[in-house]
């Protein structure tokens, strides 16, 4: 039944009518061309359970204190923002005119969690670089090795104990809340 | 030399298991992922919610008709004089891969299978499930025996 089943089966299929074909027969040839291209698509299965695994890895080299045990197989990365923290002070609008202290934060978020990282200096550069989730392709084929970023990971908390607050009014963003479990 | 005696048997063998898996997709479509999928937008009626019945079934409407029409021009191929019409079987399967393109879409089932796959063995587990009740016992002990037969073929 399962569709990811049948590509394989067309190249094993391919492969055997190509091995008792004549060398010189014109069909042998399209065979051979039509299962290069067959096995590439079959190729794109492994190529998802690569990528997973290089996200990981690169998690893992770039942000310290990355628990080891956030690494699984079944656990699915979706995407990564860039936020700042800022005091609980500036939500209220008497505090609105001051400048507070913002610290540079990042998100990553996973199927089942979500993960806290501290970003380093200014926050000039995002946790998609720092990370080198930017450049995934490169790590894929190893031309790219990552390496410490200066992000440092600050809470893991489930996703069913983040809440996410609209507070209102034209062009604020939402505010992220959450218990940290870490 | 071509052994085509050899060559015959194997295009048997991709016609007649292209049939069957063709026959499989409809009923994937038509039995699963079309009622599923339209029971969702409605909260009286969803036996999965519209997310996961979206998901589970991945892009199987864009698979279907890609291989209608490489079992349409196979099943050409091997009738009387189909050589004259669509060609031998490297025709028939290089025109399918190559200038039809059509199993790139493959590519696509790829990226959201595994989702998918967690979303099947979540909500067979919950007790007292819908979905569970709504999944024929008959046509899973189908598939896993077709999956039996494939693995020792």
């Amino acid at each position: 039944m399962d569709p990811v089943q049948r590509i394989p089966r067309y190249t094993l299929m391919f492969r055997t009518m190509i091995k008792r074909m004549a060398p010189g027969d014109p069909q042998r040839a399209k065979l051979v061309e039509a299962n290069d291209i067959a096995s590439k698509i079959a190729q794109a299965e492994t190529d998802e359970e690569t990528k997973r695994a290089s996200v990981m890895y690169c998690l893992g080299a770039t942000v310290d204190g990355f628990p080891p045990g956030l690494i699984s197989n079944s656990r699915r990365f979706i995407d990564c923002i860039d936020a700042q923290e800022v005091p609980d002070t500036i939500l209220s609008p008497s505090a609105s005119g001051t400048a507070p202290d913002t610290l540079h934060c990042s998100f990553f978020l996973f199927d089942d969690k979500l993960m806290i990282v501290k970003r380093p200096g200014n926050g000039e550069k995002g946790a998609r670089a720092l990370s080198g989730l930017d450049q995934l392709e490169k790590v894929m084929k190893g031309g790219l090795r990552p390496k410490k970023s200066g992000m440092s990971c600050k809470g893991i908390v489930d996703i069913t104990e983040v809440a996410v607050t609209d507070v209102g009014g034209a062009g604020t963003t939402p505010v992220v809340s959450c218990v940290d479990s870490a | 030399m071509t052994d085509s005696s050899a060559i015959q048997d194997i295009i048997n063998e991709l016609v007649s298991t292209e049939r069957s898996y063709v026959k499989r997709l409809r009923i994937l479509k038509s039995d699963y992922a079309d009622p599923l999928r339209t029971f969702a937008r409605n909260k009286e009626t969803y036996i999965l919610p519209a997310y996961e019945a979206k998901t589970l079934f991945g892009n199987v409407d864009s698979l279907l008709p890609v291989n209608e029409a490489f079992l349409a021009d196979l099943e050409k191929m091997v009738a009387a004089d189909g050589f004259q019409t669509v060609g031998h079987v490297g025709d028939v399967v290089l025109r399918h891969f190559k200038d039809l393109r059509g199993f790139e879409q493959y590519k696509q089932y790829y990226v959201k299978r595994e989702e998918a796959q967690l979303i099947f063995e979540r909500e067979m587990s919950k007790r007292s499930s819908q979905f569970a009740s709504f999944v024929d016992v008959s046509v899973l002990w189908t598939i896993a025996l077709d999956q039996v037969f494939m693995t020792v073929s």
